[in-house]
């Protein structure tokens, strides 16, 4: 999907209705089959597995004091199945093109940078965390109960380092509010197509 | 002791790297342009990643470290003593080896970048690897640095030791000259001979050849060219 208006618009709208009821996660998975590039949406089975494990877990409990533990695992699932597609879809700057788009150069603007620069960090944070492993790795050692304070520690210190670096960056460029932009998208038939099934199955899920 | 690489494939995303040669003990150099695989490389010579297809054998190494660009990667303690010692290594020799003697419980993250690098390879060096990879050992590092990482590699006798570097300044003595162009390990043999087949060597390595009759990539040896232009002159 090109337009990151439309995708975005239909990551929310098909989340909810994934949330809010069994058909709409079953309409939202059908949805994925038919409109997306599958293949894109899972980045590793290993991260597949770990991601799903805490609504595993919530899932079990959640049969174990007599709930509806499976619904709950579809829901979250096909919540997060909607989620990975997008962040694999998404490119670096259309958070900010979109928030300009819909709040303008001032508020918008502001929005869209600290997005930006929250998913830079994100991103930043996977790679040291795979650095660490690998630092781990070659001691002999795991991540555990006593390396993680240390570990965690340096993370947190590296990271509020780099955001002090991206203030300077900013203070620099003499950011102090708002900015400039004229985001330009594209938005063929086939996303269009795609966002009035998206609208559509969030109706469906609202009356079922 | 022999690292070998046949017809080795490893894929990242779109890009995949085509490897084939032999490692034999001394210092090699890996270069290529940024983005070539230099790194990716790195990380399948020590085990990090798995070939895809084609064979890696190794022959008599036992043990292999990746030393990544910054030092702060390799952090998984709070002070300098304790980073030695979660490498089964004695502080005090270690500190001693580094420069910093007496300061094994600073806070690892108030330490230089340079203290930090030296303590870094003091570790890597004293745990003796039979294959030690450094991706840019020269990093953001002074001249003091430099010399120190240099001097503490040419001391380095009966292993392979990979360097993964764009600095051409302050390097130790190669043996070995190795270059990646287009997703393909090319070897270039022994220096000084793999000098010529250096297609995207530096302007100054090009200079020094032309001009100097450059003998090694050495800092000693640069300079020892350029003297040699000098005096020609």
């Amino acid at each position: 999907m090109q337009d990151p208006r439309i995708r975005l618009s239909g990551t929310v709208l098909l989340s909810v209705s994934a949330f809010i009821s069994l058909p709409g996660a079953v309409l939202t998975v059908i949805w994925w089959l038919v409109c997306t590039k599958r293949t894109t949406s899972f980045h590793d089975i290993r991260t597949t597995v770990v991601i799903f494990m805490l609504p595993g877990v919530a899932a079990l409990a959640t049969t174990l004091s007599g709930g509806d533990g499976a619904s709950y695992l579809i829901r979250i699932g096909v919540v997060l199945l909607i989620a990975s597609w997008a962040y694999s879809e998404r490119y670096p700057g259309e958070f900010l093109d979109v928030s300009v788009w819909l709040f303008g150069n001032r508020t918008g603007f502001d929005i869209g940078l600290i997005g930006e620069m929250s998913l830079a960090s994100a991103e930043v944070l996977v790679d040291e965390i795979r650095r660490t492993r690998i630092a781990l790795l070659q001691k002999g050692q795991h991540l555990s109960l006593s390396t993680l304070p240390p570990v965690i520690t340096s993370l947190l210190i590296r990271q509020l380092r780099q955001a002090n670096e991206r203030a300077c960056i900013l203070a620099l460029r003499g950011y102090q509010c708002g900015g400039s932009l004229c985001p330009q998208f594209r938005a063929p038939a086939a996303d269009i197509i795609a966002g009035i099934f998206c609208v559509l199955i969030f109706a469906i899920s609202l009356v079922t | 002791m022999q690292l070998t690489l046949n017809a080795v494939e490893v894929r990242r995303g779109d890009f995949t790297l085509h490897a084939s040669g032999s490692f034999d003990p001394g210092i090699h150099l890996l270069t290529g342009r940024v983005g070539s695989g230099k790194s990716t490389l790195g990380e399948l010579l020590t085990g990090i990643l798995k070939p895809h297809s084609g064979l890696m054998t190794c022959i008599g190494i036992s043990s292999s470290i990746l030393s990544m660009q910054f030092p702060e990667y390799h952090i998984t303690t709070t002070t300098a003593g304790e980073e030695a010692v979660s490498w089964g290594l004695d502080p005090v020799q270690v500190l001693d080896r580094a420069g910093l003697t007496g300061r094994g419980c600073d806070d690892i993250l108030t330490l230089s970048r340079g203290e930090l690098k030296r303590l870094h390879l003091s570790c890597l060096l004293a745990s003796m690897p039979d294959l030690l990879v450094l991706d840019e050992p020269y990093a953001g590092l002074d001249e003091d640095a430099r010399s120190f990482v240099s001097s503490l590699l040419n001391e380095q006798k009966g292993r392979i030791i990979i360097i993964i570097s764009h600095d051409i300044t302050s390097l130790p003595c190669i043996d070995h000259l190795w270059e990646i162009r287009r997703g393909i390990l090319i070897d270039l043999g022994l220096v000084p001979a793999a000098l010529e087949k250096w297609d995207n060597a530096p302007a100054l390595i090009r200079y020094l050849m032309s001009a100097g009759g450059l003998s090694g990539l050495s800092s000693y040896e640069l300079a020892e060219a350029a003297c040699r232009i000098q005096e020609s002159d």
